[in-house]
């Protein structure tokens, strides 16, 4: 693991009304690692990755790629230099089939680049596909012809996964890539994060669930009412300690808990 | 985006007050640009047509806001009429014979039910398919013929007069005045709102949404057969090929008012308005003695302006929601 | 067709031919042996280049109609943009421009139409139904304001155009051959470009479309603009069907073309649909027309069984998708 990051982020904020979104936040990522982007609902996370992977403009903040300032307005920004996002709602068609998905806005054509009505490359595209798909580890059951709403819930986030990994060069964002996954696909997908991690990408994981985070992450960054709280190696850190890093728990601050103490039958008395 | 009752009221009050504000313009327009436009002659034969519209854009409404779409009207009218007409000729009373017509709707308003709500079939399709198949077997029943009426209830739905008033007239109001208290006071109002706005949600509270949708088909339908009756009054006999792309009218009428194509919101007194807008233009043009094309331009571009400025501020409220 | 075995659902998957298509192909060729088998005039060239002639103008209509369904979108207007161009041509030609400017001009006149119709579905945002309605109205009543003002068309006698319309080739009439032409070309666009592939994208998921970076606004009004010239160039065969431009033309064949390609197995609410699909379906119509003719069934019910066929085609597809539905859970 490097010790330059290949994206960062300075004194990020951003505001929607008098909503703070974002106040005043460094966020880094070195490649090979698995950093994870934690915190409540609210505490920002989806607007800081918006705003590195080009959804969204920062009403003011720095953003560098591979240490110099990079100029990311727009997601086209984002992905020109290898920068990839896999949304919640994984933003596939399902009309088509994995091939398709793999190469959505990007197939490969004969002749002009730019001209509409270039022909499609159908058979470089499905051979990369199933390149993409096999180092990934990820077995589906038809990668042309067979439209992907016919596959699985965990399939289709493989795909969403794997498109991703494939144009992702340098950083791959995942908002909460295993929200709706069972325990099998849960897994895998996980799986896959350190295998593209290993690759030497960076990725970043927003999830708010604890086990998951535990499991990948190299690093934890803990976000609360748009602040960046903790930055730090997610080696001995307990589940306790991130659960009281996002909720901004304070034993030393805790009425209820001296309350309970002096009247053991009532409120919190065991 | 809030979308509280409240605000939905608000927004769909903007609307009509728009067309409210647009109506008079015209009717002003008009009034000083055509002679003869105010004039008894011309607002009791414009009266009479709007009626049969004005009744079928009512329950069009009631259909819309619940989440479907009936095309079928037209076709229904019309061969709900021609069965009222075939039945007094063959000696039917009077009763029987609009029996006969209300019959015909509902059976018509049946099978739409089995298509959209039975085999899920989208409305859109399911009810140009009936629309044909009805206006093709009208049309095949009297090989194309039409079939006078001299029966004078039924005549009077079309050209009586009452303190002045064309008698469609009072049913369109009566028909309006129906579908806003079914809006205003009953359940099913309020369920033709949940089963329009969202449909698995209405479903997981309880509401029995096959029942609601067919409910507002069968309305539909059976207010088309009656609107047919006041068709034939009007003309004077069953004619088959009349009232060719009335839906198409009595869809702008309902889009006109403020009710959306996506159901769960509207305004029953937006479409009156724009029964009102659409009759005011006509006649008005008619008095102009426009020639006939340019009532087409004219619904064409009205309709237009209609969506754009209504999507414009959509687009507005949402950017400020 | 190649058989795939799918692995872990252990189901075969068909490529090339959908499933649909066999079941209408087989339902066009019962049709036919039943009307042949009914009267002896089916079977003869004479009845088939009339019913060559009789389905191309829907047909050339359909192909382009396919297009813009897949992305989405509708377009009930097209049969208002054909009488329209049939009054650009017709006023073309009375004005003395040579044949190839006066078709020309009636198809600009045509792709404008599409991108007026783009401007509101795509760029306004206005719904398509309601939408395109309007434009039905507003092309109609230029094309009648256009032609005069009463329903009186004006004759046109020119070679080419009629050539085209009545004209045959190797015994098989020139409007078969434009339909199929046409059909190829937006087929061949579909299956094996890059812009077939974002019609489809963008019909199925516009925002994941947008967000991969394809240009939904450039797609959809495009396939806007094919459909218009489909009915522009419909309507310019139909200025020598008619032997002139009648401003009245083809009302009311967007509903068979519609019905056409639902049969032919596309969707109304986009993302699915096959070109050929919608060739097959405007034959099967076809086919049933002529035979209700040849079979001197009243005119009448050739509407009605239009309609007919359309519910029943759907209601087929609709069951066999709830059948699908349970086996696959």
């Amino acid at each position: 693991m490097s010790s330059e990051p290949i994206l960062e982020g300075r004194g990020l904020s951003k505001h929607y009304g008098p909503v703070v979104a974002l106040n005043n936040v460094d966020f880094a990522v070195y490649p090979g690692e698995v950093v994870a982007l934690v915190g409540d609902n609210g505490a920002g996370k989806s607007t800081l990755v918006k705003i590195l992977a080009g959804a969204v403009l920062p009403d003011s903040g720095t953003i560098f790629f591979s240490g110099e300032r990079a100029a990311i307005h727009n997601p086209h920004d984002a992905r020109a230099r290898g920068i990839e996002t896999v949304y919640q709602d994984l933003a596939l068609v399902s009309a088509r089939d994995t091939t398709a998905n793999m190469f959505l806005g990007r197939e490969l054509v004969y002749g002009g680049a730019l001209r509409p009505l270039a022909i499609e490359r159908r058979r470089a595209m499905v051979q990369f596909t199933e390149e993409r798909l096999a180092e990934l580890g990820i077995e589906l059951p038809d990668v042309k012809g067979l439209p992907i709403d016919r596959l699985s819930g965990g399939q289709r986030q493989a795909v969403a996964v794997a498109r991703a990994t494939a144009w992702a060069t340098k950083v791959l964002f995942m908002d909460e890539p295993t929200a709706a996954l069972g325990v099998q696909q849960t897994e895998a997908v996980l799986e896959l994060t350190r295998r593209v991690a290993a690759k030497g990408i960076g990725v970043v994981l927003i999830t708010h669930i604890m086990p998951h985070v535990m499991e990948v992450a190299d690093r934890l960054v803990v976000l609360r009412h748009g602040r960046k709280v903790a930055d730090l190696p997610s080696a001995g850190v307990t589940t306790d300690d991130l659960v009281r890093l996002i909720v901004g728990f304070d034993p030393a601050e805790d009425h209820l808990a001296e309350r309970a103490a002096s009247q053991p039958d009532k409120i919190g008395g065991a | 985006m809030s979308l509280s009752r409240f605000s939905l009221r608000r927004a769909a009050a903007k609307q009509e007050s728009g067309l409210l504000a647009a109506n008079i313009v015209l009717f002003g327009v008009m009034a000083f640009t055509a002679s003869g436009f105010v004039s008894t002659a011309n607002f009791r034969s414009t009266a009479a047509l709007a009626a049969y519209t004005g009744i079928m854009s009512a329950f069009a409404t009631l259909v819309l806001i619940s989440g479907g779409l009936d095309l079928s009207v037209g076709a229904v009218a019309v061969l709900a009429g021609q069965a009222c007409a075939l039945a007094l000729h063959a000696g039917w009373s009077t009763a029987a014979a609009i029996g006969a017509a209300l019959g015909v709707g509902a059976g018509v308003g049946t099978l739409n039910c089995i298509f959209v709500v039975g085999l899920g079939i989208n409305p859109l399709i399911a009810t140009i398919g009936t629309a044909f198949v009805f206006r093709g077997l009208g049309l095949a029943w009297t090989n194309g013929s039409s079939t006078i009426i001299d029966d004078q209830t039924v005549l009077n739905f079309g050209s009586a007069l009452w303190f002045g008033v064309p008698e469609g007239t009072y049913l369109m109001a009566a028909a309006f005045l129906l579908v806003w208290l079914i809006f205003r006071f009953t359940r099913l109002g309020s369920n033709l709102y949940a089963v329009g706005s969202n449909p698995t949600a209405a479903r997981r509270a309880g509401l029995r949404v096959w029942r609601i949708q067919s409910t507002a088909y069968l309305l539909s339908a059976v207010s088309a057969a009656f609107a047919g009756l006041l068709l034939i009054g009007f003309q004077g006999a069953s004619i088959p090929y009349a009232a060719a792309g009335i839906e198409l009218t009595v869809l702008s009428a309902v889009v006109l008012g403020g009710t959306g194509l996506q159901g769960g919101s509207g305004s029953v007194v937006g479409t009156l308005l724009g029964v009102i807008l659409l009759a005011v233009l006509a006649a008005g043009l008619l008095a102009l003695q426009a020639p006939a094309y340019w009532q087409l331009i004219a619904t064409g571009g009205v309709l237009i302006v209609a969506m754009t400025i209504d999507d414009v501020r959509r687009r507005r409220r949402e950017v400020r929601g | 067709m190649n058989h795939v075995l799918v692995r872990g659902r252990g189901r075969v998957v068909r490529r090339g031919l959908a499933y649909d298509q066999t079941g209408l192909m087989i339902a066009i060729v019962v049709m036919c042996l039943v009307i042949s088998w009914k009267t002896p005039y089916f079977f003869d060239t004479g009845n088939f280049s009339n019913l060559g002639v009789a389905i191309s103008y829907g047909g050339i209509m359909a192909a382009g109609f396919t297009l813009v369904m897949i992305c989405g979108g509708l377009d009930l207007s097209i049969s208002s943009v054909a009488a329209l161009s049939g009054q650009a041509l017709a006023f073309g030609l009375t004005h003395g421009w040579s044949t190839a400017v006066a078709i020309a001009f009636a198809l600009a006149i045509a792709a404008a139409c599409g991108a007026f119709n783009a401007l509101l579905m795509v760029g306004i945002g206005i719904n398509a139904i309601v939408g395109t309605i309007a434009t039905q109205f507003l092309f109609r009543g230029l094309a009648y304001a256009w032609g005069g003002g009463g329903a009186a068309s004006t004759a046109i006698a020119d070679a080419t155009v009629s050539n085209l319309a009545n004209g045959k080739w190797l015994g098989v009439p020139v409007p078969t051959y434009i339909m199929l032409s046409v059909f190829l070309a937006i087929g061949f666009t579909y299956r094996f470009t890059r812009f077939g592939s974002n019609v489809t994208s963008v019909g199925s998921n516009r925002v994941a479309a947008r967000r991969a970076g394809i240009r939904v606004g450039f797609t959809m009004g495009a396939a806007y603009v094919v459909c218009s010239l489909c009915a522009g160039l419909s309507g310019v065969l139909l200025v020598g069907l008619n032997g002139g431009s009648v401003p009245g033309a083809a009302i009311g064949i967007e509903l068979t073309v519609l019905a056409a390609l639902v049969i032919g197995g596309t969707s109304l609410s986009g993302g699915t649909g096959s070109v050929f699909g919608a060739l097959l379906g405007v034959f099967a119509l076809g086919v049933l027309a002529n035979g209700l003719n040849l079979l001197g069934v009243s005119p009448f019910l050739k509407v009605a069984s239009v309609g007919a066929a359309l519910l029943l085609a759907i209601s087929i597809d609709s069951i066999r998708q709830r059948r699908r539905a349970y086996r696959d859970e």
